[in-house]
């Protein structure tokens, strides 16, 4: 049979469709800008954030900086504040403690100046204590006492303390003087009984020529066992000499006097014993040519005075009668006196014309006695005007007087019309306030110590410092800031004293009282610079004093007794009317500062001790005066 | 020459360096997009080349199947068969096994054509792929250049900034210490005055005392 071919498809498809394709990674590419992108701003980001950083910081350092600026503030703030307050607190307490000091100071000036007159009292006493021997054994006791009662009044232990301590300088000072005081006595008496008894001797001698032998023993024997008043002096170590020269000084010193006294009285007689050798040894030789001059000048005066009686002063006499006595004195006849006319012509020519000039000045003196008791009356008429200037001065000064008092005054004659003049300038400069005062108490002071120390010997010595430079009395004396008029007497009549022992210790005592109780009339130390009026009453009261001590010497009365609180004669009586209270003081201080002191009725009522200052201003009283005012 | 110029200049060099390096990376895209472009070209070729090849191997079995089908209708007659009933279906069979042939044939010409075709595709995106990546490097360095510009800047304004700000808190500092100065000095001369006021009210009222 037949083989049909057929066909059968045996192939398959062997392909398969697609490529695997490796996936690629785009996202790198991708991304990349923005991961760049992201990258540059992480990095601005960063930036930014460092920015911000920065920011913080600097805000943060800022504000640290500024706070720390407050804080640093703050604390010099509160620093200085308590610097302030430090620096008050360290005042208030030096004002305290400088407040307790001053107090005590003042406490211890007052007690100090309270007892300063008592010790200037026992000073007197033991400088004129007559028993020296016990003269500073009774000082001291009493210095010690006094003392001990200032105590007393003294609470506070420091003020105490510096009291005695004060009182120790005080004591070395005061008693160095006393003791000084109390030797001079000692000495001054011991010379004043061997210048006594000398003084006594010399005159016996010279008086009782019979006695003269003993007298002589008792002044200048050196025997030991009956030695003489010098040689007793040398003994009890009074003389500075040894008593041999003592003796030959004394005896020059008693042959000089006799014949001093013998030229003096009886000339022609010491020319005599002159000529019989009498003098010598006994007087200087040196002495004798003078001696021998003045004895002949002596005798020869004495004949001129003489001869000069025939024409004697009488001022009853006329005077024709006097010219006719003078003709027969100049012509040597004398009326006839024969006694007269020998020893007009013994007269030597010096004696001649010592004789003419005395006769003719006797004349003139004859002449001037008749003339004066011719202007007797007008005499009386110029004291009279004198008298009322004197009386109506003090008047003006006081301020009792205007000009026109001074007019209806009954001056006379030309002289009163030059008195009027000068006392009316005197009202007119006591009103423009020119008129000197007496008040210059630190000038007075300073001149009284120079005077008493010696530097100044006269008023126009210019020693004393001011501040236009060294001025003497009489250029201190008028002008505000000097001294006034009575002071310059006072102190013009110190100068001339000096000399004098007696008046200078009446006068040293009298200032050393004033300056003992200066301080207590001058009032609160405090005070004192700023209170016119304190000098002035402290003059016053010198014034006073020295007025009541005046007159007590006058009377007879001592220093000592005048001085000395403890004497009936005491011249302060009652010192209290001279302290100054502190009302007083008070106003004063207000016055001088140009402050109008009200008047009592005007012032508020006292507060009493238990109300306080607001109680005192809610009181009544004090409603009722301040509804017053 | 001062630090801000240094840094200005560095970062200009940053910037171009930067700038220079996205336009070498463009070229290289550009290169590798080219040689991408001609992978391509050659496997469009090799694809329409399947296709060819695809339709001349249908040819050859057309030939071949051809011959197959005309021995079969040969026999049939040969055998004196009738074309009707099974023979008929037979040929029919044959037909339709040598359609499926031929389908067979073409269809693996057309995947071949399409894998080419792919990959020509994949060529070109790779292409694209490069110059995209080289577009991104290009950006990437614009970006770069331009942070690092920033970042200069912000980096130098940071710098003034801080030394401003160092200057301000020195001389805050300055003044105020300045300021305490004068406090002290004022608060001082308060003090030397009240304590001389002081020293004053005492040497008026007790001034005798303290010599």
């Amino acid at each position: 049979m037949v083989k049909i071919p057929t066909f059968t498809s045996e192939g398959n498809p062997q392909k398969t469709s697609g490529v695997i394709s490796q996936i690629p990674n785009i996202s790198d590419a991708a991304t990349l800008p923005y991961r760049t992108l992201s990258k540059q701003a992480d990095s601005i980001a960063n930036l930014g954030l460092k920015f911000q950083q920065q920011n913080k910081n600097f805000e943060s350092q800022l504000y640290k900086l500024n706070k720390e600026q407050e804080v640093q503030e703050y604390k010099i703030d509160e620093k200085y504040k308590t610097d302030v307050i430090n620096t008050n607190n360290k005042l208030e307490n030096d004002f305290k403690i400088l407040q307790l000091r001053l107090d005590r100071k003042t406490l211890l000036k007052s007690t100090i100046n309270n007892i300063l007159p008592q010790l200037n009292e026992i000073k007197l006493t033991a400088s004129t204590n007559s028993n020296t021997l016990k003269a500073k054994e009774e000082y001291d006791t009493s210095f010690k006492q006094i003392i001990e009662n200032a105590k007393l009044n003294i609470d506070d232990k420091v003020v105490k303390q510096m009291f005695e301590m004060e009182v120790g300088d005080l004591y070395a000072t005061e008693s160095q003087q006393v003791d000084s005081y109390i030797r001079k006595n000692s000495i001054t008496n011991a010379k004043i009984v061997l210048n006594t008894d000398k003084e006594k001797l010399f005159h016996d001698y010279i008086n009782n020529p019979s006695d003269r032998p003993i007298i002589l023993q008792k002044l200048f024997s050196l025997n030991p066992n009956a030695p003489g008043i010098f040689m007793e002096a040398a003994m009890d170590g009074i003389l500075k000499v040894p008593p041999q020269l003592a003796v030959q000084a004394a005896q020059v010193e008693l042959f000089t006097i006799e014949a001093e006294k013998l030229v003096d009285e009886n000339p022609k007689e010491f020319l005599n014993l002159l000529e019989q050798g009498y003098w010598k040894g006994k007087i200087l030789t040196t002495n004798i040519p003078k001696l021998k001059d003045a004895a002949i000048d002596k005798a020869r005066a004495m004949d001129v005075d003489f001869l000069t009686t025939h024409m004697p002063v009488d001022p009853n006499m006329d005077i024709e009668d006097a010219e006719v006595l003078y003709k027969q004195a100049i012509s040597g006849d004398f009326g006839g006196d024969k006694n007269k006319q020998s020893i007009y012509k013994n007269l030597d020519d010096e004696g001649k014309a010592d004789f003419i000039t005395a006769i003719n000045q006797q004349r003139s003196h004859v002449r001037a006695e008749i003339s004066f008791q011719q202007n007797q009356e007008q005499r009386k008429e110029i004291d009279a005007n004198n008298e009322l200037y004197t009386d109506t001065y003090g008047k003006i000064v006081s301020g009792e007087l205007t000009v026109s008092d001074i007019d209806a005054l009954g001056f006379e004659g030309k002289l009163g019309v030059e008195y009027k003049s000068a006392l009316k300038n005197l009202i007119a400069k006591r009103e423009e306030g020119t008129l000197v005062s007496d008040a210059g108490l630190k000038l007075y002071d300073q001149a009284f110590k120079m005077i008493m120390n010696g530097d100044i010997t006269s008023v126009t010595d210019k020693v004393i410092p001011t501040n236009d430079g060294p001025k003497s009395i009489m250029d201190i004396t008028g002008g505000e800031d000097g001294i006034g008029f009575s002071q310059s007497k006072e102190l013009y009549s110190l100068i001339i004293n000096r000399n004098n022992e007696d008046v200078m210790f009446q006068k040293n005592a009298f200032q050393d009282f004033l300056n003992s109780y200066k301080e207590q009339i001058l009032g609160n130390p405090l005070y004192q610079k700023f209170n016119t009026q304190s000098e002035s009453r402290f003059f016053d009261f010198s014034l006073i004093m020295k007025q009541a001590y005046e007159q007590g010497l006058k009377e007879g009365k001592s220093p000592y007794s005048l001085l000395n609180s403890s004497s009936d004669d005491f011249i302060l009586k009652n010192i209290a009317e001279f302290i100054p209270s502190d009302e007083q003081l008070t106003d004063e201080l207000l016055q001088s500062m140009g402050v109008n002191v009200p008047d009592d009725e005007n012032l508020p009522p006292q507060r009493k001790p238990d109300q306080t200052p607001e109680e005192w201003m809610n009181s009544d009283e004090y409603k009722t005066w301040e509804n017053n005012q | 020459m001062s630090p801000p110029v240094v840094m200005a200049i560095g970062a200009g060099v940053s910037a171009v360096g930067s700038l220079l390096g996205g336009q070498a990376a463009m070229a290289a895209g550009s290169y590798q997009q080219s040689i991408a472009e001609r992978n391509a070209g050659v496997y469009e070729n090799k694809a329409d080349q399947a296709l060819e090849i695809g339709e001349r191997n249908v040819k050859t079995f057309n030939k071949a199947f051809n011959k197959v089908l005309a021995s079969t209708e040969s026999a049939y007659i040969g055998s004196g068969v009738r074309l009707s009933g099974t023979p008929l279906e037979i040929l029919e069979h044959n037909l339709a096994e040598a359609e499926i042939e031929r389908m067979n044939i073409m269809y693996d010409a057309k995947v071949q054509n399409y894998d080419f075709k792919e990959q020509a595709v994949m060529a070109r995106m790779q292409g694209n792929l490069a110059m995209f990546q080289a577009r991104s490097q290009r950006t990437a360095s614009y970006l770069n250049a331009a942070g690092t510009l920033v970042n200069v800047y912000g980096t130098n304004k940071l710098i003034s900034t801080q030394a401003n700000n160092q200057k301000i808190l020195t001389d805050q500092m300055v003044k105020h210490q300045k300021s305490l100065t004068n406090q002290i000095n004022t608060l001082n001369e308060k003090l030397n005055s009240l304590n001389l006021d002081n020293t004053y009210k005492i040497e008026k009222n007790f001034g005798s005392l303290l010599r």
